[in-house]
């Protein structure tokens, strides 16, 4: 699939509902933070130009997907063509911390990339500005735990953020930009820019049906 | 909608808000009573209307009719509703789907083409073609059956099958033709999919339908620009059991924009249309009425909606009575997800176009001052259409530029700042107006604002010039601009009206309050319009330029330069208008200055006016009403009356410059001439001097003469005397230039009359002058009698007076004795003639003075001359008057030098006469001298006038006391004489004697021979 243009890296923020991956987009791309929760229809995305190595532009595509479960079914449609997954769980929720495989599970079903075991992502734990007692327990030993596992493990980049306070999520996403940028110059060597539709199925077609019908 | 007094106003109406206005008000009529409409489509001005009985209405909007007319029907199919209409316009075909078969026909007159029919249908779409190749001659479509989805071609004759994919339980199917490649996006009954055409090969999207178990119909709703990246699909989702979602994608399969969510609302049917930038859904949740839900593509939130309770119209109450029989008959049905659909939505393929009572109520203009109003019928063109079962009408929005003028309004309302104002302006500038009472409502507004934010440009707005069907016009009427920038009854002073749109009506004021003292600009705006209207008078009707003209001219000029630049700038104005119009006679009363200053710049400026001695006639007149009234003059220029002497200097100025440059007419330059001369007779004759041209010499002459000194004592009176004296003698040198026979005679006696009354005048010829002429002549007999000098006699009576006169304090008295004497001498060299010729009552003014009878001398006969010149002791002309019989003229003279002719001689006394003269002068002499004098005299006479007399006669004439040694000189002169002579006749007497001697001898020699 070739329709998009390749200076376009397209970044998926999936997590738990409620982690604040719609605050983290926001703070990055508009430097705007809301205290108001409004849970996500579906997905949006923002766009941001930024440049990273030796002053490359890129454009970042960045799509913010609904956590709730009901809205999981319309993944595949905005899980096509990414080139980085960041995957986003709440310091003060544990239970959205344990999901993060699971999100990451959902990703390669749905998206069909060419490459699961290389393809990017990032972790990034959020709301570090909360007090540390409501923050999960012996988080770091719990992160390691799930990062170090050596078997289907998330041995990926760990970031904590507060969107809140505009903590570390610049220095994020500028990770999040390398990492989908070597993943696009990958796909360009591999020659899978030209169809991005992993997932197609054969029709049969009744070729010598040709003519008037009449 | 369309109701008068229930509708829209101005002031509720949102961006997002949609008119519905009927397009077919006779549609009931064509519809039989259990029929109903099941789609439509349009191509040109032809709406094609599908019945639920399978017929097909073809309607037509003629250019001169206000509504869609029946021009055919058809009959597609038995009773079955008609499904789809598809149009394929670049080969003026149509599809049209009905029960389970597809008929072709013809456009745009709707007749079946024999060409068979395609049965199994399902359903229609048209392939979007974006930059792939279009064969000329043919489209492709998608049709789909139960179980495949065929690929067609239509050309102008045939519908070709060009590929069969099978692909089971299409609900739904729209595709793209792009570039690489050829897309189908469709929905079975549980997801939808990207169907490859090239690669033969579907991509599954995702499921329009999680709930298992419901119905739901979903759809693909094509939208956006048509090109590769612009076009989207709007793919409907069911949420939950009464949530909807919308998804958007390109023909790729990519997701382009958020998520679209309508929540608790039901499931719409064929009822959502993009009209960017808003989508409009019509749903109707449970126990609810229906209702338009606008939500916004750019933010994807809902923001309007609209009951279809309240934009029905009162046409549409039958179809709310049949919508309340429809929902009471759908009561006993089980619920289920399919909607109702007894309205629906449509994006048709051309605009379809009807009148808008909303928007003619809107754009309702109003007269000022009057207030009556008036309504054109507006029409709006949309392709949003809003079907009922019986029922058909269009949807648009309010255009922008009432929306803007609504936004404005509320600011000019709140004091807003600049900026708000130029984002309206903006966002105004550039938009395309449907009609022209949009483009003018947009003129108007943006003239508002332009005074807020741009005042330069707002000028350049509001004389715009536009070409309209009668020629070339201003865009906005001079009258209501004048109107915005004047008090509120302005108009009705000026007994005019104007129109604006009603719905600024209420911020006209606090746009002029805004304004405040924004005179300058008014000024300007009324500048630029008369420049315009001086290139092209046509431009505005002449009464409204006479309006502005007035309005410029009596209350904007305040100075004279400003004053000078507008004139100049509209000269064709002042060049063919009645003077008597109300700028002239506003500016007579209130500013007379600046009405002089018209006429002067007038004068200066037009080159060849039938009115320019019109307009120098009455600069003429303004002036001299100032100059003669200090009063006025001091009230017109503001000033005290002591300090407005330099004002009236420069306005006689003016008066006298236009008088020698642009009067032509003799009467009316004498007229003013005159007048001026009253009030400053010494600038008046320096003019009248200064401007002898031939033209104007009569005209001078008669005023000179109607200069009646009644009391020479005044000071003006005398001195406008001796100014009127002054030109009669510059007249008469330049005569005398041209003086060359008898016939200028009588210029020489005119105006030798003239001095003789100047001469004799009271101030003149006064006792105190007489006196000092008394007193001179004393000192000149005298000088003579003292003289003891060695010559006789030394200088003339007048000679004597002239050298005397540098001497004296008046000297004018006694230059005229002088001019006379001169005047007289040059008149006697013609003919002889006597005072009294040219002024009778000269003699009786001499009479009784021997120095004034001295100028009558020389009209005496001669010896009385000779005699009267001896008494008035000036022996001189005596004796020059014995020789000549006329007097000499003096060393200094006045006009001789100007006469180019040479005076003629005259014949002068015979010697007889002569001798006769000299022997009177010579007995006065030696009669009436003493001493020296007498010496001298007898002396200077015998040495000048020896050859008169022979030398016995002379030395007879010696009285005998005189000693002859005196005459030495005499005496020697005539004895040389003598001896000269004497030798002379010795001379000759020699030479006769030896001459005579030699012819003797000669002869004696002669008869020698003779004998010999």
């Amino acid at each position: 699939m070739s329709g998009r243009k390749k200076t376009l890296l397209k970044v998926i923020i999936l997590g738990d509902s409620g982690v604040g991956k719609t605050s983290l987009m926001q703070q990055f791309v508009n430097n705007k933070f809301s205290h108001q929760y409004k849970a996500t229809i579906g997905a949006d995305f923002l766009t941001k130009e930024i440049s990273i190595d030796n002053n490359k532009q890129v454009t970042l595509q960045i799509w913010d997907t609904a956590g709730q479960e009901r809205f999981q079914s319309l993944g595949v449609a905005f899980y096509r063509g990414a080139d980085c997954c960041v995957l986003c769980f709440d310091v003060t929720n544990e239970k959205s911390l344990n999901n993060l495989s699971s999100w990451k599970d959902e990703f390669l079903v749905q998206s069909n990339v060419s490459n699961p075991q290389d393809f990017p992502f990032i972790i990034i734990g959020n709301k570090i500005d909360v007090d540390d007692s409501k923050k999960i327990p012996s988080l770091q030993k719990k992160l390691s735990n799930i990062t170090s596992n050596q078997l289907g493990g998330l041995n990926y980049p760990v970031f904590e953020t507060s969107a809140k306070d505009a903590i570390n999520v610049e220095q994020a996403f500028e990770v999040v930009a390398k990492m989908a940028l070597q993943q696009e110059e990958l796909n360009d060597i591999n020659g899978g820019v030209d169809d991005d539709y992993n997932d197609a199925i054969n029709i049969h077609l009744e070729s010598d049906n040709y003519g008037c019908a009449c | 909608m369309g109701n008068e007094d229930e509708g829209t106003t101005f002031d509720t109406i949102e961006p997002s808000e949609y008119i519905f206005q009927p397009v077919v008000r006779e549609i009931e009529k064509d519809l039989s009573n259990d029929d109903e409409i099941s789609c439509l489509a349009t191509y040109q001005a032809n709406l094609y209307i599908g019945t639920a009985k399978g017929r097909l209405l073809h309607y037509h909007k003629f250019e001169d009719a206000d509504d869609y007319m029946i021009i055919s029907q058809l009959q597609v199919s038995n009773n079955k509703a008609v499904q789809q209409i598809l149009l394929f316009t670049s080969v003026e075909k149509a599809l049209v789907l009905s029960g389970d078969k597809v008929a072709m026909y013809s456009l745009p007159e709707f007749s079946p083409l024999n060409i068979g029919k395609l049965k199994g249908i399902t359903g229609m779409s048209k392939i979007n073609r974006v930059n792939g190749d279009n064969k000329e001659g043919s489209e492709t479509s998608l049709l789909w059956t139960k179980d495949k989805i065929r690929v067609i071609s239509v050309t102008k004759q045939s519908i070709k099958l060009l590929k069969d994919i099978n692909y089971s339980n299409t609900l739904a199917c729209v595709s793209t033709l792009v570039e690489n490649g050829k897309y189908v996006i469709a929905a079975n009954e549980s997801t939808y999919v990207i169907l490859d055409l090239e690669n033969i090969r579907q991509i599954p999207l995702f499921e329009h339908n999680s709930a298992s178990g419901s119905d739901f119909t979903p759809q693909i709703i094509p939208f956006g620009s048509g090109d590769s990246t612009g076009q989207e699909f709007l793919l409907l989702v069911k949420s939950d059991q009464k949530s909807l979602m919308g998804m958007f994608m390109n023909a790729n399969g990519e997701v382009t924009r958020g998520t679209l969510l309508w929540e608790n609302t039901g499931y719409p049917s064929g009822t959502i249309c993009i009209d960017s930038p808003y989508i409009l859904a019509l749903f109707k949740p449970d126990n609810s009425s229906y209702r338009i839900v606008t939500s916004s593509l750019v933010t994807l939130s809902e923001v309007k909606t609209q009951d279809l309770e309240h934009i029905l119209t009162e046409n549409q109450e039958n179809d709310k009575r049949e919508e309340s029989e429809h929902e009471e008959s759908q009561q006993d049905k089980p619920i289920t997800d399919e909607p109702s659909s007894y309205y629906s939505l449509k994006e048709v393929e051309c605009d379809l176009i009807t009148k808008s009572s909303d928007l003619s109520k809107l754009l309702t203009q109003e007269s000022i001052p009057s207030g009556s109003a008036t309504q054109s019928c507006i029409t709006i063109k949309s392709r949003l259409t809003l079907a009922s079962k019986r029922s058909l009408l269009v949807a648009t929005r309010y255009p922008t530029t009432i929306l803007l003028a609504k936004r404005f309004c509320k600011l000019v309302a709140n004091v807003s700042n600049v900026d708000a104002f130029s984002e309206i302006y903006n966002e105004l500038k550039d938009l395309k107006q449907d009609n022209d009472d949009l483009a003018s409502l947009s003129a108007q507004l943006q003239c508002f604002i332009l005074i807020f934010i741009d005042q330069d440009k707002f000028l350049d707005m509001v004389t715009h010039i536009v070409e309209g069907k009668e020629g070339k016009k201003m865009l906005f009427d001079p009258l209501f601009v004048v109107h915005l920038m004047s008090g509120k009854d302005w108009l009705s002073t000026v007994k005019r009206s104007t129109t604006v749109f009603s719905m600024f009506t209420d911020i006209i004021q606090p746009i002029r309050d805004r304004l405040g003292n924004e005179k300058e600009l008014k000024a300007r705006y009324l500048f630029k319009v008369l420049k315009i209207v001086n290139e092209d008078p046509t431009i505005i009707d002449s009464d409204i330029s006479d309006i502005i003209h007035y309005e410029l001219y009596s209350k904007h000029l305040n100075t004279l330069e400003q004053v000078s630049i507008t004139v100049v700038e509209d000269l064709n104005y002042w060049n063919g208008i009645n003077f008597d119009n109300n700028i002239v006679k506003h500016l007579e009363e209130n500013n007379v200055i600046n009405l002089i200053e018209i006429y002067k710049t007038l004068l200066e400026n037009l080159k060849q006016s039938p009115n320019k001695d019109k307009i120098a006639e009455r600069l003429c007149s303004l002036c001299l009403s100032l100059i003669s009234d200090t009063g006025k003059l001091a009230r017109s220029y503001g000033k005290q009356e002591n300090d407005v002497t330099k004002k009236k200097e420069s306005l006689i100025d003016l008066t006298l410059h236009s008088l020698k440059k642009d009067i032509k007419d003799p009467k009316t330059y004498g007229k003013y001439l005159f007048e001026i001369l009253k009030v400053t007779p010494q600038k008046g004759v320096t003019f009248i001097k200064n401007n002898r041209r031939e033209e104007y010499k009569d005209i001078h002459k008669q005023i000179m003469n109607q200069i009646n000194l009644k009391d020479e004592s005044d000071s003006t009176a005398l001195g406008l005397t001796h100014m009127k004296f002054e030109y009669a003698e510059s007249v008469f040198i330049d005569d005398l230039k041209r003086f060359n026979d008898s016939s200028s005679l009588d210029v020489l006696d005119e105006f030798l009359g003239e001095t003789l009354v100047r001469f004799t005048s009271k101030d003149l010829l006064n006792q105190k002058n007489l006196e000092v002429l008394h007193n001179l002549k004393c000192e000149y007999s005298s000088k003579r009698e003292d003289i003891g000098a060695k010559s006789w006699p030394k200088i003339n009576w007048v000679d004597f007076l002239l050298v005397k006169i540098s001497q004296l304090e008046e000297k004018l008295f006694f230059e005229l004795y002088a001019k006379i004497y001169e005047l007289i001498l040059i008149r006697c060299r013609f003919k002889t003639f006597a005072l009294v010729e040219v002024k009778d009552d000269i003699e009786e003014k001499f009479e009784n003075n021997a120095n004034l009878q001295y100028l009558l001398f020389m009209s005496l006969d001669g010896s009385k001359k000779i005699e009267k010149l001896l008494e008035f002791s000036d022996y001189q002309n005596a004796e020059y008057a014995a020789i000549k019989d006329v007097l000499v003229f003096p060393a200094k003279t006045f006009y001789l030098p100007h006469i180019s002719v040479k005076l003629p001689r005259n014949e002068g006394p015979t010697n007889n006469c002569i001798k006769k003269n000299l022997i009177t002068i010579f007995k006065f002499y030696s009669e009436n001298f003493v001493e020296d004098q007498r010496l001298l005299s007898i002396i200077h006479f015998l040495n000048n006038y020896e050859k008169h007399f022979t030398p016995l006669e002379a030395l007879g004439m010696i009285p005998k006391d005189i000693p002859i040694i005196y005459l030495k000189e005499y005496l020697d002169r005539i004895f040389v004489d003598y001896n000269i002579k004497h030798t002379d006749i010795l001379f000759h007497k020699a030479i006769g004697k030896a001459d005579s001697k030699f012819m003797k001898k000669l002869s004696e020699n002669h008869a020698k021979e003779d004998s010999i």
